[in-house]
């Protein structure tokens, strides 16, 4: 019955209209929402398809324009299959179920968008398992055997990772299965008034909508999940059990005897194999049992018992659960009680595969005691070492970001940035940068052959960075000027690390725009089209109209077109092209759509665009399975060009019983934030490949400088990508350094304990080492609160030296004669702060990838980096010193606390430099130095080392100061 | 059967709101941590574990510092006092309107229930999707003694003059922005209206209309809107006040979400600093529009969506405008929810929520099936 409402009746002139019900709202039929969902759903799917599409485009012309199209279709080929067997089998599971058993005809119409829906959704899904993929079909062996399995490492790294793939895919396939055969039973139930009919209790609603489909896609389900759980048998093998000492990988109680955790699971998978047959013939029977109910009108069946199966069931669910009392109670009762014994070829074989895992097989172990006598300072001063320490940093460091150190979080919140040391940078940028546009995003350590002797550098590349870099800044803010104009950067500028002049600025090697340098070995092309800066933007030349923007020059400007001849860039140079460019720029900036479109700049015939500009974008957009060391890229002079050097490794977590890492975690980064690569969880790695960029040209090649099954894979996998190391040019070579992330991760991380060669002691923690800290960056003006307390005191990381190996210890390479390029990285015990270990890491030709591990006898007190910054901050001169210039609004930095291996002894230096509130670059104005318990202070250090006049130490603890500028 | 898929429509309306949210700020938005950072949430997670510290040892999301520091900036008390006042008087102002409307089409100005029962309605259309509030307003009204008529065409005057009103003010925010600012905002509000009008066209009389033109013009219920403004038209004072009001409650919308982004802001972060006044003035407007035809609860998703496009389309940034879309769809919920409650506290729980939405679930089932109106829709049995 309806209301009897006027509608349209007015009561009198002046009176409101009157209206009915049937103004209010009400929910729309299903089939209309279905509808807009259906559209929006396309239109969303319809839209990432053009971006897939458009990305698929630009990334084969970059590839093809890099010379490595083979790369792309090796890739897409994968993909594509993953796409076709992974989408077809969901598309498969939603729609097969619906098209079969659905009643109504929208739900049948409906599956085919469902379908079309779960190919595209599940097909990108496993697409996007291709590397896995290649890795399982071309994946070689390691030669090695584990000892619980019996299988080679190869299956574990290659193939189980894509065993799980499949599997994963099927188990997801059939319980979409189940799901979908549900709906489409109910629906057609429905219709046909089955359901609603009063003799059909739920058992018959159960039995009625499973069918023999859902019963074989319930088998499948099962079975594939009791497989799945046999698969986790092979997690035994990467299992943290820190407890009894293994922190990666099987013990005792998982593989040995009855009640073992091997055998707990083979207990799981037959009853769930049990449990699968039983209920899903229940199922079948219980359908059996119903059918009549649909195709007879008016069957009355008698009801099926479920009492025996859901006793059977409980029986196996209860051996379950007491076969896995039974291995907890042995684990109290049989292994807790007699470890670590019971676990020592447990623990053994987890220092073994973690250290061979990490490469630290070859660490040479070097007994260090430096000798009581002191050094006279001449003795000192004629060291190699010494006289080419690095005072100044060839680093910034910034707050940790990665994994925020809380520690740290005060100092962000007063100074507002993560960069908390960066004194060349900061130079570099007050004296070199010269021009608004200019930037340099990090400074580099690096070492060149002048006049035959090998010098250290601090170098830095001057870009024009890209908003997402610095910023939004005005000369950035119009598409004309930030990419047609200022395409490039200019040149390196290059200082001595070991010199200051005497103000304490660095002197200049190379300098000012254009670069101009007396020094040969620094001449070369000096255009940075490809840089750091240039991450996330891209640029356009060879345009009409106008020419790029080279360098300012008194009278106006030096212009630039990129010649012809060189092979950089992607020539836009069709519609299409344009086209597609203009959809791919709408991701980055929306006002660049209409600018590719219709911007008369481009020329068909020359205009080239030029992305993935930084290294790290462009070297991870080919080989994206590489690990990028962020924390080690730098610029150098090589063959007459501007080259980025990149650390590049393979890796893998899925080598059995070792330790898992974070792999690119460091305590504290190199670079900021924006320009990090992502971390990655590893428990083996190589250091196999080098990278080298052009920074003009954009030209990249990829050396394989080691052999190794992981990058032997990739090798056979894309065998136009690696060049051999023998291949890569002297000059290149020269230049080589180890990556300061894998550094990190092999001895912080890992040999910091895996040192400890005895399973005892090693289960003990006998002797465990932790990274020595330092006291680091600003304590004056408005960080005052820094001082002498935890916020201002970081870890030691890597750092660049130049070392004359009879400095050092015996290790058999004292009669080399030349200095040594070294990464070193002192440690001290963990809760001590003096030093036990000093790490060094060779990088030079012929002397790479050597690693050193000079130790200091247990019970003999070395002072360790932060002890020698407690002597140099406790003492009353230098602290006067300090105080009096922050009194005056300077801002003093706390420099790196340099550790010099001297003729078998130990120096420390600490560099002090000052801002001053008239002079914001920061001057080299203060060496402190640290020697045999003496603390020494002057202008230079050779005054510092100088004033250490007394041999013996017998008048130790006294603190001479040098006079002189001081303020 | 009916109720079946009545049901399914029902989840359906939820399941859109939760991913309408859902979607853009965990996997649209480039860095979703920003927006929670800027909503001062993260500090809050890394207490209790959830983002990642390195020194403390737990947690499972990666974390930055910068981010966590965000997430400790103050926020101005006053300022957010402030706005949630501005948008409680908004929607009091509502009621007002409601109020003078029923005087208007001849309910009596004893007649109980006549300025709450506009937040009874509001607060269904909070919890339920497809707007059955409009019909708990109806019933209120019912249940206070209106007239059944003059109820139903009360509560129609009233989303009348919220259109007329959000026109207006769309109208206003073009002008404040001039054609060129204000021309990709306006056709993102038609976008906005004609799509939602169009994936909903049956909730007006437009079933089975395949001419979109008239579907949307159906939909929105134009003839009798064009039909209730003239004969509101008759009465110009009360055409011209009534619009006034409709203005005035927007205007303290806006003036609630600028208070309330400052009220986010600090010197050194300020959210959305280089956006025009006319940009929140059009962020409103198009949020309103978002919100007339209620396909979520309390059009969740529709609303911030709306907002934030409106904010990238003056130039706004993302993650601000997420953030500042996110805080307004929370506030202006949270204060329709109090007041929903006082409501419900007030008028002893009668009309009772789940007969209320009994007979809109019943409305729906008449209308989809072609069946008469039911019987006892206005007043329905406790």
């Amino acid at each position: 019955m309806t209301l009897n409402i006027p509608t349209d009746t007015h009561v009198s002139p002046g009176s409101p209209r009157a209206f009915g019900p049937e103004i209010l709202t009400s929910a729309p039929p299903l089939e209309v929402i279905w509808y807009g969902t259906a559209a929006i759903v396309w239109a969303v799917i319809g839209m990432a398809i053009v971006d897939g599409v458009v990305d698929l485009f630009v990334q084969y012309w970059f590839i093809q324009s890099l010379g490595f199209r083979t790369i792309f279709w090796t890739n897409l080929r994968a993909a594509a299959t993953l796409y076709v067997i992974g989408g077809g089998v969901f598309a498969a599971a939603m729609g097969l179920p619906l098209r079969c058993y659905a009643g109504s005809a929208g739900l049948r119409r409906a599956a085919l968008h469902l379908a079309a829906w779960a190919w595209i959704v599940g097909g990108w899904l496993a697409a996007g398992y291709y590397e896995e993929y290649l890795l399982a079909l071309h994946g070689g062996v390691f030669g090695r055997a584990d000892i619980v399995f019996g299988n080679d490492i190869g299956f574990y790294v290659f193939r189980l990772p894509f065993l799980w793939t499949i599997l994963g895919i099927a188990w997801l396939a059939s319980g979409l299965g189940m799901v979908t055969v549900l709906v489409a039973r109910h629906d057609s139930l429905t219709i046909s008034g089955v359901l609603s009919r009063d003799e059909v209790g739920p058992a018959a609603r159960l039995g009625l909508m499973m069918n023999p489909a859902f019963y074989v896609l319930f088998c499948t389900f099962g079975l594939l999940g009791a497989f799945a759980t046999y698969l986790t048998r092979f997690g035994l093998l990467y299992r943290d059990n820190e407890a009894s000492g293994i922190r990666g990988g099987a013990e005792y109680l998982d593989v040995v005897g009855v009640f073992s955790t091997v055998n707990a699971i083979w207990v799981t998978v037959l009853v769930e194999v049990g449990i699968t047959l039983l209920v899903g013939y229940k199922l079948y029977r219980l359908y059996k049992h119903y059918r009549p109910i649909e195709v007879s009108e008016a069957a009355d069946t008698p009801r099926l018992l479920f009492r025996p199966l859901v006793l059977v069931v409980g029986g196996l669910l209860a051996v379950d659960a007491a076969f896995f009392v039974g291995v907890a109670i042995r684990d109290r009762v049989a292994v807790i009680p007699n470890e670590p014994f019971i676990q020592k070829p447990f623990i053994e074989r987890h220092m073994d595969a973690t250290v061979a895992a990490y490469q630290l097989a070859n660490v040479q172990v070097v007994a260090w005691e430096p000798p009581d006598v002191a050094l006279t300072p001449e003795r000192l001063l004629a060291s190699l070492t010494v006289q080419n320490a690095p005072i100044l940093p060839g680093y910034s460091a910034y707050i940790e970001s990665k994994s925020p150190d809380l520690q740290h979080a005060l100092r962000y919140e007063i100074t507002k940035t993560t960069m908390f040391y960066a004194p060349m940078l900061e130079v570099y940028e007050q004296q070199q940068q010269l021009r608004p546009y200019y930037r340099f995003i990090g400074v580099d350590a690096v070492r060149y052959h002048i006049d035959g002797k090998k010098k250290m550098f601090v170098s830095a590349v001057r870009e024009i960075p890209s908003d997402r870099v610095v910023g939004p800044q005005d000369w950035l803010k119009n598409w004309g000027t930030a990419t047609l104009l200022y395409t490039h950067g200019m040149g390196l500028v290059v200082s001595p690390a070991n010199e200051v002049d005497a103000s304490g600025s660095p002197l200049y090697t190379v300098s000012g725009i254009p670069p101009r340098t007396s020094e040969t070995v620094f001449e070369g092309e000096p255009r940075v089209y490809y840089g750091e800066g240039g991450t996330g933007t891209y640029v356009l030349t060879n345009i009409r109209h106008l020419q790029e923007f080279d360098y300012a020059t008194p009278q106006f400007r030096a212009e630039y077109t990129l010649p012809e001849s060189l092979q950089t860039g992607v020539r836009i140079d069709s519609r299409f092209k344009r086209l597609v460019f203009a959809l791919w720029s709408l991701t980055r900036s929306g006002s660049d759509f209409t600018a590719f479109l219709f911007s008369d700049f481009i020329d068909r015939e020359s205009t080239r665009i030029h992305f993935n500009r930084s290294p790290l974008e462009r070297a991870s957009a080919v080989a994206p399975f590489l690990f990028l060391d962020d924390a080690s890229i730098y610029a150098v002079v090589a063959e007459r060009r501007l080259m980025w050097m990149i650390n590049a490794l393979t890796t893998t977590d899925g080598y059995p019983y070792s330790l898992r890492a974070q792999f690119g975690d460091k305590a504290s980064d190199r670079a900021p934030s924006e320009l990090q690569f992502p971390t990655r969880q590893i428990n083996y790695a190589e250091d196999s490949t080098k990278v080298t960029i052009d920074a003009q040209t954009g030209a990249i090649a990829f050396y394989k400088i080691t052999d190794g099954p992981i990058v032997d894979a990739w090798e056979h996998i894309y065998p136009d990508l690696f060049r051999t190391g023998s291949s890569m040019p002297k000059s290149i070579e020269a230049h080589l350094t180890y990556p300061l992330q894998w550094f990190h991760i092999q001895f912080d991380d890992v040999y910091k304990r895996y040192h400890q060669g005895n399973y005892i002691e090693f289960y003990n923690l006998e002797d465990l080492w932790d990274d020595a800290d330092e006291v680091l960056g600003p304590i004056g003006v408005g960080l005052t609160s820094f001082g002498n307390s935890d916020e201002s005191t970081f870890s030691v990381e890597g750092n660049h030296m130049l070392i004359d190996p009879s400095d050092l210890p015996d290790a058999g390479i004292e009669s080399r004669g030349e200095l040594e390029f070294a990464m070193v990285m002192p440690f001290t015990p963990e809760g001590a702060r003096n030093l036990r270990s000093l790490i060094v890491a060779l990088q030079d030709p012929g002397s790479y990838g050597e690693l050193y591990s000079f130790r200091i006898p247990q019970g003999t007190f070395i002072p360790g980096p932060e002890q020698a910054d407690a002597m140099i901050d406790a003492d009353p001169s230098v602290n006067q010193q300090l105080t009096l210039w922050v009194r005056h609004g300077a801002q003093v930095v706390a420099g790196h606390t340099l550790l010099l291996p001297v003729h078998g002894d130990v120096l420390y230096v600490q560099p002090i430099f000052v801002k001053s509130t008239q002079n914001a670059i920061p001057q080299l104005r203060l060496f402190c130095v640290v020697y045999k318990g003496r603390v020494t202070m002057a202008s230079s250090l050779e005054e510092a080392i100088r004033l250490l006049e007394v041999e013996g130490g017998s008048d130790a603890g006294r603190v001479v100061v040098a006079g002189g500028r001081q303020g | 059967m009916t109720s079946y898929r009545f049901g399914v429509s029902v989840a359906w309306g939820y399941a859109l709101g939760a991913l309408l949210i859902i979607v853009p700020v965990f996997f649209v938005v480039e860095d979703p941590m920003s927006v929670l950072a800027n909503l001062r949430i993260v500090d809050e997670l890394a207490d209790i574990g959830i983002v990642r510290d390195m020194d403390v040892g737990y947690g499972f999301i990666d974390g930055v510092p910068e981010v966590i520091a965000h997430s400790q900036r103050p926020l101005v008390w006053n300022l957010l006092i402030l706005s949630i006042l501005s948008i409680l008087a908004a929607y009091v102002l509502r009621g007002v309107r409601q109020q003078l409307i029923a005087s208007y089409v001849g309910v009596p100005a004893r007649t109980p229930n006549q300025f709450t029962s506009y937040f009874y309605g509001r607060g269904l259309n909070l919890l339920f999707p497809f707007g059955p509030g409009e019909l708990g307003m109806v019933q209120s009204l019912v249940e206070g003694g209106a007239d059944e008529v003059a109820a139903t065409t009360t509560i129609f005057y009233n989303r009348v003059f919220e259109i007329v009103g959000t026109v207006v003010f769309l109208l206003v925010g073009l002008v404040l922005s001039g054609w060129s600012g204000g021309l990709l905002p306006f056709l993102i509000s038609i976008v906005v209206v004609v799509g939602l009008t169009w994936i909903t066209r049956p909730m007006g009389d437009a079933a089975g209309n395949r001419n979109l033109g008239i579907s949307l013009w159906r939909a929105l219920n134009g003839p009798q809107i064009i039909a209730a403004l003239g004969s509101a038209a008759s009465r110009l004072p009360l055409l011209t006040g009534l619009t006034a009001l409709a203005v005035l409650a927007l205007l303290l919308e806006v003036a609630g979400l600028y208070l309330l982004k400052q009220a986010f802001s600090t010197r050194e972060f300020h959210l959305l600093a280089d956006l025009p006044l006319s940009a929140f003035v059009m962020a409103i407007a198009v949020a309103n529009f978002a919100r007339i035809i209620p396909f979520t609860p309390g059009g969740a998703g529709f609303y911030e969506l709306a907002m934030v496009a409106v904010f990238l389309a003056y130039g706004g940034d993302s993650h601000a405008g997420t953030t500042v879309a996110i805080l307004d769809g929370v506030v202006t919920n949270l204060v329709m929810l109090a007041l929903f409650l006082v409501t419900l506290v007030w008028r002893q729980g009668r009309p009772a929520i789940l007969e209320t939405w009994r007979s809109f679930a019943a409305l729906s089932r008449a209308r989809h099936s072609g069946a008469p109106i039911p019987e006892n829709l206005f007043r329905p049995d406790p």
